[in-house]
């Protein structure tokens, strides 16, 4: 999957998951500008999960996954490679 | 070649705590330290049976990190999971738990009244699993999506059935090397006063300390930002 559709459709999830509030841009800082809590990550990967057919392991998201949208783009994009 | 750390904090997860969960949370300690998760979420830790096995795959794992020095902080179950660990590696691993520079435990009942939280069931029904959880503030909305609820209570469960069968044995106190910090929440309903003096006939010279909030205290930031100041002020 191109990385761009990938970046758009990871935008409409975290739009969906913070009520369309944000601005959501590349370098948005996800737990910090889009005040993620527990349990909105939870709902963050299951719709990821949902979107792109994927199932995450502890070894293929870290924090450093989180720092950005496009920190998390690359991990989504990495991970479906992997399962390829 | 393993990579070489100067400090890891390693946290001992909760019982039915999700590694994801705790991502917001360890993003908001922001400390200058590598920083892993133990728990059974792994794809590792799928197998294990027993607290016994489990503190047996988590000593595995710390010393397959390399660290110059580490802390404990293990919060309920999490915290009794540490403490197994540490006892398990003063035999074993005598070198490795010398670079324990400090344990802290957040909301941990003393290994003696473990028996205390068997008012959860692993075989209960969802609704009173639900219930219990959110009087803890285990987390306040979420099980109203099919998704979450499966996500927490299975995860929960899983560790409950691993509860339900230890048997933690009675040891007198040993004074290690490190200081051992115990926090508990001003609310917490489950938490009594005696629990401190209790504690210290497991780990002499604790420093005891209560922050506002109920079990789950650690989640709100002025608690993190005093638990950041135990961390950083041992991996100086």
């Amino acid at each position: 999957m191109e990385k761009r559709i990938i970046e758009e459709k990871v935008k409409k999830i975290l739009n969906d998951i913070t009520d369309n509030v944000f601005n959501i841009q590349n370098n948005t800082s996800i737990i910090f500008d889009l005040n993620i809590d527990s349990v909105r990550i939870l709902c963050l990967l299951v719709n990821l999960e949902r979107e792109f057919n994927l199932s995450f392991g502890t070894e293929d998201l870290t924090m450093d996954s989180f720092e950005t949208v496009e920190s998390l783009v690359l991990a989504v994009d990495q991970t479906l490679n992997h399962n390829t | 070649m393993k990579k070489k750390y100067k400090n890891t904090l390693f946290f001992f997860a909760y019982a039915g705590c999700n590694n994801f969960a705790l991502l917001p949370m360890m993003k908001k300690l922001d400390i200058n330290a590598h920083i892993e998760i133990l728990s059974l979420s792994k794809k590792k830790g799928c197998n294990i049976k027993t607290v016994e096995e489990m503190v047996q795959y988590y000593v595995s794992e710390i010393v397959s990190v390399n660290s110059e020095q580490m802390i404990f902080w293990g919060h309920s179950f999490g915290g009794n999971i540490a403490f197994e660990v540490i006892k398990s590696m003063d035999k074993a691993y005598q070198r490795k738990i010398k670079s324990l520079k400090c344990f802290i435990l957040t909301s941990s009942y003393p290994p003696n009244r473990l028996h205390k939280i068997s008012h959860f069931n692993s075989k209960a029904d969802e609704m009173e699993l639900i219930v219990q959880l959110k009087a803890m503030s285990y987390i306040k909305y979420g099980f109203e999506m099919d998704s979450i609820k499966t996500i927490v209570l299975d995860r929960f469960r899983n560790d409950l059935m691993l509860l339900e069968k230890y048997i933690p044995k009675f040891e007198k106190a040993k004074e290690y090397d490190f200081p051992t910090h115990l926090i508990y929440g001003t609310e917490d309903i489950g938490i009594e006063v005696d629990y401190v003096s209790e504690w210290e006939q497991f780990i002499e010279n604790l420093t005891t300390s209560k922050m506002k909030g109920g079990h789950f205290f650690i989640n709100q930031s002025e608690n993190l930002l005093n638990i950041r100041n135990i961390i950083t002020k041992y991996f100086s």
